[in-house]
């Protein structure tokens, strides 16, 4: 039961993006509406993760069973922010898409993000954990990466509404600052 | 008979129903429009003149011009003007004009509105952001206002201000810009018949989340060049300082005149997405000067438009 209300917490947003993109919720700028939520998901999820260490343990809850669970999570929501991105808002016009890419720093930002997770889902078994030992805790250091390419990303594409920008930056800068306490 | 409920007297004739129906509509547009000035009753917008033009592209719905809006008065938001912009009082309105004029001048707005029969045109409207809508607007040339007055022959610029009233407009109590709203236009582009003195949308006066009760609309350029809810016009000989391009002078030149070969410093302006376009259609190719280089292109012949963005 716990866990049927975690999977479905998690797939809200993805809900959401599906009524938008049928047409069961209107909203005016719909591509821009979804990529914007993806990207805002994948950030927060990110973020979350990153404060388990230093916060949650501390709290007491217990986010152990669902860790895992939640890296994924970004990685699928990141990966659907940049499939929505090449696959509706480009129509898959791939010589426009490299353009892009290759004007443009906030693609980059956000395409090296995507690339600092790849390594953190590769290893999120059990087996490679085990193989890898002491690297494993080295590989998944990335994330620290990744929340720093997300905001880059998205500093570099907003205009004026700093609001969120700030919280999260302010956060990234906590997990510095925060003393953390590993699971035992 | 027991069936028989109405008398057939009691039935209403169609007639009769549409006649009410017309009244009820022009009550209900009253009371939806109150606030307005009386000046911009409906009735002056029913005998707008329809503008002949060659844009072949579906309008964007009412709902979609009316709910999706840039007035950063009112919040970040795409959603916000709509959310608060009712707050605004637009009755009594007036706009002053001064600075290199023989005489300054104030209009108010029922004599503002009265200085030509209005008229209908479709635009193309393209945002700095990258997407683009077309829209029915209700006015005349700015040009019309302009030929009143007697210009010196300093006056090369003129500058628009936007209200500037934070406990009406409650996005103007943050300082994400620095209010009031200024732009401005070279004269030669303030004259060119294109750029519209607006006061109406799809037929009925402005609502005010899209700059009631009057605007410009300069369909060349990006869309934060059409400023809204306009209360002070001036005539200036040096180029004015406008509102972005003060907030962030490498993105937002004086210009502003849509070049998808002149990108944006971090977004691209080559492509556009039309609102109101399936989520299966492809990005539409941004046009030089937004489609209406035949008529404006050589208002900039011999200017570098890579260095006067």
């Amino acid at each position: 039961m716990k866990s049927f209300v975690f999977y479905n917490l998690c797939n809200l947003p993805i809900y959401f993006s599906l009524f938008i993109f049928l047409g069961y919720v209107y909203v005016t700028n719909p591509i821009d509406y979804v990529l914007s939520i993806t990207g805002h998901t994948a950030i927060i999820f990110l973020i979350i993760l990153a404060l388990i260490p230093h916060i949650f343990f501390r709290l007491g809850v217990n986010f152990l069973a669902h860790r895992r669970s939640i890296g994924l999570y970004v990685f699928i929501y990141s990966l659907l922010h940049t499939l929505i991105y090449f696959a509706l808002d480009y129509q898959l016009q791939w010589s426009l898409v490299l353009q892009e890419i290759k004007l443009h720093l906030y693609l980059q930002l956000g395409l090296l993000a995507l690339v600092c997770l790849l390594p953190m889902v590769l290893t999120s078994n059990d087996y490679a954990k085990k193989i890898l030992t002491v690297w494993w805790y080295r590989i998944h250091k990335l994330i620290y990466l990744a929340i720093l390419f997300s905001i880059a990303h998205y500093y570099f594409l907003i205009k004026l509404d700093y609001n969120f920008l700030i919280i999260y930056t302010i956060i990234f800068l906590a997990l510095f600052v925060l003393p953390k306490k590993n699971a035992q | 008979m027991a069936n028989k409920k109405f008398l057939a007297s009691e039935i209403t004739a169609e007639k009769i129903y549409h006649e009410r129906r017309n009244f009820l509509k022009k009550l209900g547009l009253a009371s939806a429009t109150l606030g307005f000035s009386p000046a911009l009753s409906f009735a002056n917008m029913a005998d707008v003149k329809k503008i002949p033009h060659n844009i072949k592209d579906n309008l964007t719905s009412f709902k979609d011009v009316t709910s999706y809006n840039n007035f950063y008065e009112f919040g970040l938001q795409k959603s916000s003007p709509k959310a608060n912009a009712h707050k605004m009082k637009i009755d009594p309105w007036a706009v002053e004009i001064s600075g290199e004029i023989e005489k300054n001048k104030t209009y108010a707005l029922e004599d503002l509105v009265k200085l030509a029969s209005l008229e209908e045109r479709i635009y193309r409207l393209r945002c700095v952001e990258g997407w683009s809508m077309v829209i029915p607007w209700v006015g005349f040339s700015l040009s019309v206002l302009l030929k009143k007055l007697t210009l010196s022959s300093r006056a090369k610029y003129v500058v628009f201000e936007t209200l500037y009233r934070p406990n009406e407009m409650e996005g103007q109590k943050s300082r994400v810009l620095d209010w009031p709203y200024i732009e401005a236009l070279r004269i030669d582009e303030a004259m060119h018949p294109l750029t519209l003195l607006c006061f109406g949308v799809y037929g009925k006066v402005l609502p005010n989340q899209n700059g009631a009760p009057v605007r410009l609309v300069i369909p060349w350029k990006y869309g934060f060049k059409s400023i809204k809810s306009i209360v002070k016009i001036k005539f200036v000989e040096t180029m004015p300082q406008t509102t972005w391009a003060l907030s962030s002078p490498k993105e937002y030149g004086f210009y502003a005149n849509v070049n998808p070969a002149v990108d944006h410093p971090r977004w691209t302006q080559a492509t556009e997405r039309r609102i109101g376009d399936s989520i299966l259609a492809k990005r539409r190719k941004t046009e030089f000067l937004n489609g209406y280089a035949d008529e404006v292109g050589y208002l900039y012949s011999g200017l570098d438009l890579k260095k006067n963005f």
